[in-house]
C-alpha cells in the first residue's frame, strides 16, 4: 500500500500537465472561504514578489522529501506556490499565510519550526542529561570535601603493640 | 558496585532511551490531521457537468468529502467502498462529494462513466480547496458531521470498516 501511495506521489511530482494558472480563471470557477480578512493593503509588486519568494522558501512541499514549495517542481507545490502568491497579493501578512498553512498541514509544513514551539521535546532530554551530570558532579564534589575525621577510626587490637612501640620510639627520638 | 558510574550511565541513557522510544512509536512520514475537530472550510466549486456546488448547501447533513485522481491507483481501489457507502448511507441523509485533485476533467469523467458514481465530482482549479483542506496526497477523505465539523480525516484509501464505523458514529 505504501508503495502504491508513493507511486501516486511520484506520478504527481512528474506530471507535466499545466495547472489552470491565472488568478482570474480560478476566481471565476471556484471560491474557498478564508478564515480572516487580510491585515494589510495589497503590497506593491516588488514587496509582493519578495514576500512570495520568502514564503515559498519557508514552507515545505507536501509531497516531497525536504524540499520547499519554491524548490519543488511537483504540481502540488506549484499549486501551493500559486496560492501563496494570491494571498500575498491580497494583503495577507507572512504570519497570516504561514498560520493558514500550519492550521491545515500542521507545524510540519514549516521547514524550520518556530522557536519556542515544539522545541521542548528536543531540549527536555538534553536538559535532563545535563541536570543528571550536574547532580553527579555535585555529589562527587561533596564526597571529596568531607573531612577525614568524619570517618571513625577503629584501631585494630592486633596492631596496638606495634603502635605503642612506634610511639615510644618517636618519644625517644624527641 | 560503582554507584557513581551507574548513576551517570542512567542519567545519560534514560532520557535518550525515552526520546528514542517516543520516536520509534510513530511514523516520521505521518502528518498530523490538523483539521480534525475544526470546522470544515467552506467552498463553492463546479461539478464536471458545470453545475455549481457549495458545501454550504449540505449544511445540517453529514458529508463525506473525497479527494482523488485518476492517476492514483489507491483511489481506484477505494472507489467500490465509496460506491457501496453512497448506496447505503446516501438514502439516510449522508452527502458524498468528490474533489478532483491535480487531474483533468475528461479523464475523471471517463473513469466515472466506466466505474459509476453516486455523487458529484468537483473540479478544483488551482487546487485551492485541496490546500484549504491540507491535502498532501490522494486519496484523502474527510468526514464532516451535521454541525460542519471535520470528525475524521483518512489519508489513503478508506476501508469498508472505517467507512461504516465512521458513518455510523456520525448518524
Amino acid at each position: 500500500m505504501i508503495t502504491l501511495l508513493l507511486f501516486c506521489f511520484s506520478l504527481n511530482a512528474d506530471a507535466a500537465g499545466p495547472l489552470p494558472a491565472t488568478a482570474e480563471t480560478v476566481a471565476e470557477l471556484s471560491s474557498v472561504e478564508l478564515p480572516e480578512p487580510p491585515l494589510e493593503d495589497p503590497p506593491d509588486a516588488a514587496t509582493a514578489a519578495s514576500r512570495t519568494k520568502q514564503l515559498q522558501s519557508d514552507l515545505r512541499c507536501p509531497v516531497c522529501q525536504g524540499l520547499s514549495v519554491g524548490d519543488s517542481p511537483s504540481d502540488a507545490a506549484r499549486a501551493m506556490a500559486q496560492r501563496i502568491e494570491e494571498l500575498v497579493q491580497q494583503g495577507y501578512t507572512e504570519d497570516q499565510i504561514t498560520s493558514y498553512f500550519v492550521e491545515r498541514y500542521g507545524a510540519w509544513v514549516e521547514l524550520e519550526p518556530p522557536s519556542g514551539q515544539h522545541q521542548a521535546l528536543f531540549w527536555a532530554p538534553i536538559g535532563a542529561v545535563g541536570l543528571g551530570l550536574l547532580g553527579i558532579a555535585a555529589f562527587g564534589r561533596r564526597k571529596k570535601e568531607q573531612p577525614s575525621s568524619a570517618v571513625a577510626y577503629t584501631p585494630d587490637p592486633g596492631l596496638e603493640p606495634w603502635r605503642a612501640r612506634i610511639l615510644a620510639e618517636l618519644d625517644g627520638d624527641a | 558496585m560503582n554507584w557513581k558510574v551507574l548513576t551517570a550511565g542512567l542519567a545519560v541513557a534514560v532520557p535518550l532511551v525515552a526520546v528514542l522510544a517516543a520516536g520509534f512509536g510513530r511514523d516520521p512520514k505521518l502528518r498530523s490531521n490538523a483539521l480534525e475537530g475544526k470546522t470544515a472550510p467552506q467552498f463553492s466549486l463546479k461539478t464536471l457537468d458545470g453545475d455549481p456546488f457549495s458545501l454550504e448547501a449540505a449544511q445540517g447533513k453529514p458529508v463525506v468529502i473525497n479527494f482523488w485522481s485518476t492517476w492514483c491507483q489507491p483511489c481506484k481501489i477505494e472507489h467500490p467502498v465509496l460506491m457501496s457507502a453512497a448506496e447505503t448511507y446516501g438514502p439516510l441523509g449522508v452527502h458524498f462529494v468528490a474533489v478532483l485533485y491535480q487531474d483533468e476533467a475528461h479523464k475523471a469523467q471517463a473513469f466515472l462513466n466506466r466505474s459509476g458514481s453516486h455523487w458529484p465530482t468537483l473540479e478544483d482549479p488551482g487546487g485551492r480547496t485541496a490546500i484549504a483542506y491540507g491535502v498532501a496526497g490522494v486519496p484523502e477523505t474527510f468526514f464532516v458531521d451535521a454541525n460542519g465539523t471535520i470528525v475524521r480525516k483518512v489519508s489513503g484509501p478508506v476501508s469498508q470498516e472505517i467507512m461504516v464505523s465512521t458513518l455510523e458514529q456520525m448518524l
